[in-house]
């Protein structure tokens, strides 16, 4: 256990002192006043140093903002804040160091970090960011925090360990979905909306736009392309079929090679995506089921709290081991309400047969042409998703 | 200055300390050589090393450079004696240098460099004892301590944006990959805090080495200076007098010695009435124009003499070419003989043995010539007669001398104007042969050479036909007339008055105070009542005569001049205490200027708060007071309209004061934070916030009535996340009404790099939302 108040020297301090009691053992020895002198000079320096650092670290309280939510992969910036709480002295040289921990994992991943105040004024509050990137999912500590200062000539090292901690959950990388993928699901949709009862369109209109590629022909307004010359398209709020249910299978082999872990969190960051775009619709129904190590049902109307939550789930999700298909996939199916849209990923193959036979023996409503299954290790899944480039630190 | 980065400044620092450090031993060496080639490889190398990288050294080739140099010194140094040793060390340290100085400059190399100047200016401590090493001292260690808190400045910046480096394989799979920074403040203000604090730091370095120096004990008598310095030529101390050689010298400025006289065993000290005599050299052979010594007679240690009433005189005399020192005799030990000084006998005159010659000594000894705060005018001496007699009426000894006859003529009629006959009354003849020189009105002192008559004796002329001399020719002139007369004289070389410095209460005695004077012999029977106060009469004395006409005016502040002379005695004074307190502090003065005294207050202190009588002393004195008063008046009358009155106008003037003063302070401490400051820093960045909606605006982004700012900043932000095109964009709006809330809510105005960071802000989503919708 560290101990929350330290003093060292430094390597240079170590030095400064060997030769400043040479000097001075010289001088008194051989009773040499003017080096005796000097060596009685170069003790204050040392003095000093040993006792500004006590005085400096106290009263300066240090605060940590972190961000509301961070994806694995993206940039975190975490400000750091300093506050001189003295009336009249500034704070040279100041030292703050943070140590981010992921917790949880097999191998211990943590790494310390610093920022430098090169001088707090009396009163103020000073603030200084250090960045990074988190490139697993997970929970993170962050903490504690050191304080230091080698101030004023890097002789002795002053800390002073803050018991300041903080967690924050890493949700699942975010990847991008592909026009395919978007094609498939209009397709989808679009078969759908013939069996509704509101004939072709299944929301209300609620404007126009510029026709995209992928856009169905159908909802061209070709009266106002003709006026524009160029093709706009109607759009509709709330669409009644863009409820989804997501069964996640992470399962992994008991001894799991790179492939696999791999595996794992392609298909967390898959769902994740799926969810993070179906959320930006609002209305739509979503439903995540987990197959793995503690499976979780999980469900509700799409909104960035439901979001939140459910990439909380993801984000601390454990694979499985059990060879057998879930049996948890199976009761999810028989919760789905009818005309979701369903989507099994998984690590694996999918076993159809099996997945028949729970949904059948929890007497679904699922249409089984409206589920999708993918699986992550299968070819297909680059054709509809692939993971975000990783911005540069600078 | 401020725009300098912090690096540049940590090397230009830097070279200054070394140049300081090359300096003071280039001192010691006497040489200009060191430091001049040093400032130039300063200034070639931070051109071509540091600024350009033209020119600089591998690590190796560094290496190998530094291994020759050390071989080379090595050699050098098997052949040098034990002074030229630390001269070939210093310069060592000095090539080393050299070679560091070509080298890219990392903190380890400045580092480097640090020590060897500290090398270097320990060196020069056993070369330059002068107080300049002190000066240079402390320019050294405020520049060394504002380089090294530049230099960690610059290295924990550095040190956070590499703290964890870049994204290596050293790190585990999958570890956080951070990037520290430092946090934003103006160059300008790190600078003027960091000189603040450095001479802060320095300040506090003083004191506490100070203490730390006068505190540790020394226990050897201590040689003065750990050097020797080139003896002084003096005038004073000579033992022969050629008359017409010291007008070339007596002008001199170098300072011979120091005096302080303390009364009894205090140590006040003690200014004398009138200008005190150091007595010299005594010369008593006259021939051929020049005063000379006989044979050097028998010498004692220094007598002790515990029945008189003694004045110490302590006297700090310069390196010089002589033994003899000069000092207000007679002379007496105190507590005991000192073994390093010697007196003559006969002559009185003190001098230290030969090993302590050529080099400044420190001496400590006592008096019985001074009564009161006046010099006495006799000298105890013991009787002298047959052929010492004779001596000292030569060139008389034999009867009338033909080539003085104007002089005796002269001596003869002025003691017959006043009918003294110079057999009865020797005292009433030598004074009155004195004070013609002074009363007659015509004698002249001049310090110019005179034409004299070659066929003269120059005494005789200088009686008789060119009344104008310096103070031999009066001395001389007034020897040979009290010899014409019979009555035995000898002729004192030494000083006279000297400067009083008034700050550190001490006589300052310079070669240009040299001065001659007489001594005439006076029996048992002529010796005056009271001449040696109440003390015993001693067998025989010898009588001070001082004929020089006219007197320097000793008191250096009167004047025009006056604030040149005390700022001169104030120089002097500190050089004093450099030598006693710093340079030649010794075991013994340790003793009794710092522990005893320090001891002795501490014992006062003691005393004053826990002595019965002291507190009641100070009991009466308060009753006395106006304030006890106040208090038996207040007793008496406890209530007061009046009194009310003016305690409630004295407590509302009180308050008012506390809270003006408290406001000025403000108004001085925090300017930059002030009044018209607030509205002037709003007004920007007000602007700024209404050029952040304009630019949203253009992206179809506007705020709601109902939003915040800050909402509304985190609303656009999330759109422009969501668009690919300026997702890289989706932080700008908050950190621009971050800086808004600031400075309009938070009255924290931005320093300038944060406004050029909001304004880039700005200038890139004003670029990129251009003509969006």
């Amino acid at each position: 256990m560290a101990r929350p108040r330290q003093i060292r020297f430094t390597r240079e301090g170590l030095y400064y002192t060997v030769v400043f009691l040479a000097v001075l053992l010289g001088a008194v020895g051989r009773q040499l006043n003017l080096l005796m002198l000097v060596g009685c000079l170069l003790a204050g320096p040392l003095v000093f140093s040993l006792f500004y650092g006590r005085f400096v670290l106290r009263r300066l309280p240090v605060e940590r903002k972190l961000p509301s939510h961070l994806h694995a992969g993206e940039r975190l910036r975490v400000d750091c804040l300093v506050e001189n709480c003295r009336r009249w002295f500034s704070v040279w040289a100041v030292r703050v160091e943070d140590t981010v921990e992921r917790m949880g994992g097999a191998l211990p991943e943590s790494s310390t970090v610093g920022v430098f105040f090169p001088r707090v004024a009396a009163g103020q509050t000073q603030h200084a960011t250090y960045e990074g990137r988190l490139e697993r999912r997970g929970r993170y500590q962050f903490g504690p925090l050191r304080l230091s200062t080698r101030f004023p000539l890097g002789l002795v090292r002053h800390s002073l360990l803050l018991q300041n901690h903080a967690e924050m959950v890493v949700h699942p990388r975010l990847g991008t979905l592909s026009q395919d993928w978007v094609r498939m699901i209009r397709e989808d949709e679009s078969g759908s909306q013939q069996m509704t009862r509101r004939g072709m369109l299944e929301a209300d209109f609620y404007g126009l736009r510029e026709w995209r590629p992928g856009d169905s022909r159908r909802w061209i307004h070709w009266r106002t392309s003709a006026r524009r010359g160029s093709l706009i398209v109607r759009q509709f709020e709330q669409r009644r079929n863009q409820n989804l249910a997501l069964l996640l299978d992470l399962w992994r082999p008991s001894t799991p090679s790179d492939d696999d872990l791999e595996a794992v969190e392609t298909a967390v960051s898959f769902a994740a995506t799926l969810l993070a775009e179906s959320c930006r619709k609002p209305g739509a129904q979503l439903a995540l089921q987990l197959a793995s190590a503690a499976p979780v049902f999980h469900s509700g109307s799409g909104s960035p709290l439901l979001l939140s939550e459910q990439m909380d789930i993801l984000a601390l999700a454990e694979p499985h081991d059990d060879e057998a298909f879930p049996p948890c996939l199976g009761h999810a199916l028989a919760l789905v309400p009818a005309w979701t849209t369903t989507f099994v990923i998984s690590t694996r193959q999918i076993d159809w047969d099996a997945l028949r036979r729970a949904a059948a023996e929890r007497d679904t409503q699922v249409d089984a042409r409206k589920i999708h299954a993918v699986s992550v290790t299968g070819k297909e899944l680059p054709r509809y998703f692939r993971l975000r480039e990783e911005a540069p630190l600078a | 200055m401020s725009r300098l980065p912090l690096k540049d400044l940590v090397g230009i620092v830097i070279a200054m300390q070394i140049m300081v450090a090359t300096c003071v031993l280039g001192l010691g060496e006497g040489s200009f050589v060191l430091p001049a080639t040093t400032l130039f490889l300063l200034v070639f190398t931070m051109y071509f090393t540091d600024r350009t990288g033209r020119v600089r050294l591998k690590q190796r080739m560094a290496d190998m450079l530094a291994m020759g140099i050390v071989l080379y010194t090595c050699v050098a140094a098997l052949r040098s004696d034990r002074q030229a040793l630390l001269i070939v060390v210093a310069n060592l340290q000095c090539y080393l240098q050299y070679v560091l100085l070509f080298q890219e400059k990392k903190p380890r190399i400045y580092w480097q460099l640090a020590l060897l100047s500290l090398g270097q200016v320990a060196i020069a401590s056993t070369l330059v004892p002068g107080p300049i090493f002190g000066v240079m001292l402390l320019i050294y260690l405020l520049l060394g301590i504002v380089s090294f808190a530049l230099l960690l400045q610059a290295s924990e910046s550095d040190r956070a944006k590499k703290a964890v480096g870049p994204l290596d394989a050293a790190r585990p799979a999958g570890g956080p990959i951070l990037v520290g920074d430092t946090a934003a403040v103006e160059s300008g203000t790190i600078l003027r805090g960091l000189f603040a604090a450095a001479s802060a730091m320095c300040a506090v370095t003083i004191v506490m080495g100070g203490l730390l120096f006068l505190a540790l004990p020394r226990w050897s008598a201590g040689r003065l200076e750990t050097t020797t310095v080139e003896p002084l030529q003096t005038v004073g101390y000579s033992k022969t007098v050629t008359l017409g050689e010291l007008g070339a010298v007596v002008n001199n400025p170098d300072v011979v010695m120091r005096v302080t006289f303390y009364r009894g065993r205090s140590n006040r000290p003690l200014r004398l009435a009138a200008e005190p005599l150091f007595r010299g050299n005594v010369v008593t052979r006259y021939e051929g124009h020049t005063w000379s010594q006989p044979v050097t007679t028998r010498s004692s240690g220094l007598p002790t003499d515990a029945g008189s009433t003694i004045t110490r005189q302590r006297i700090r005399v310069e390196a010089l070419d002589v033994g003899e020192i000069c000092c207000v005799a007679p002379v007496v030990a105190i507590d005991y003989p000192d073994p390093r000084l010697r007196v003559e006998n006969g002559t009185d005159q003190l001098y230290r043995l030969d090993e302590y010659r050529d080099q400044p000594i420190d001496i400590d000894i006592g008096t019985t010539g001074i009564s009161g705060d006046r010099q006495r005018m006799f000298l105890p001496a013991d009787r002298v007669s047959g052929g010492r007699q004779r001596a000292l009426l030569q060139p008389f000894s034999t009867g009338p001398n033909q080539r003085f006859s104007g002089l005796t003529a002269l001596a003869a009629q002025i003691l017959a104007e006043q009918n003294i006959d110079p057999a009865r009354d020797r005292l009433a003849a030598a004074r009155a042969l004195s004070d013609y020189f002074h009363e007659s009105g015509e004698f002249f002192y001049t310090l110019d050479p005179m034409q004299r008559d070659a066929a003269l004796d120059p005494l005789e002329d200088f009686v008789t036909r060119n009344r104008a001399g310096h103070c031999e020719y009066f001395a001389g002139a007034l020897a040979l007339m009290l010899r014409s007369q019979g009555i035995p004289a000898r002729v004192v070389i030494g000083f006279k008055g000297g400067e009083w410095n008034s700050v550190g209460q001490y006589y300052q005695v310079q070669q240009l105070h040299a001065h001659s004077w007489v001594e005439a012999y006076l029996g048992q029977s002529q010796i005056p009542d009271g001449a040696f106060g109440g003390e015993r009469i001693p067998r025989a004395a010898w009588a001070t005569l001082d004929p020089t006409e006219g007197t320097l005016d000793l008191d250096p502040t009167a004047g025009g001049n006056a604030l040149w002379a005390r700022t001169r005695q104030f120089i002097d004074y500190a050089r004093v205490l450099w030598i006693n307190y710093v340079a030649s502090l010794t075991a013994k003065r340790q003793r009794e200027g710092i522990y005893e005294p320090l001891a002795a207050g501490l014992e006062a202190g003691i005393d004053n708060l826990t002595s019965v009588q002291v507190w009641q002393d100070r009991l009466r004195r308060f009753d006395r007071s106006f304030a006890g008063r106040f208090w038996h008046w207040y007793r008496r009358h406890w209530f007061s309209w009046r009194g009310g009155l003016v305690a409630i106008t004295f407590s509302l003037f009180a308050v008012s004061a506390f809270f003006g003063i408290k406001t000025a302070l403000e108004m001085f401490l925090h300017r930059g934070r002030w009044g018209a400051k607030k509205g002037a820093d709003a007004a920007p960045v007000l602007e700024m916030y209404r050029r952040l909606e304009a630019a949203l605006e253009r992206a179809g982004l506007s705020r709601p009535a109902a939003q915040t700012a800050y909402e509304f900043a985190l609303a656009a932000g999330g759109e422009l996340a969501e668009r690919i095109e300026h997702r890289r964009l989706a932080h700008l709006p908050r950190r621009v009404v971050e800086s808004f809330y600031r400075v309009r809510f938070g009255n924290r105005p931005l320093d300038t790099q944060e406004a050029q960071a909001v304004e880039n802000a700005l200038t890139e989503l004003e670029r990129s939302l251009a003509g969006k919708r």
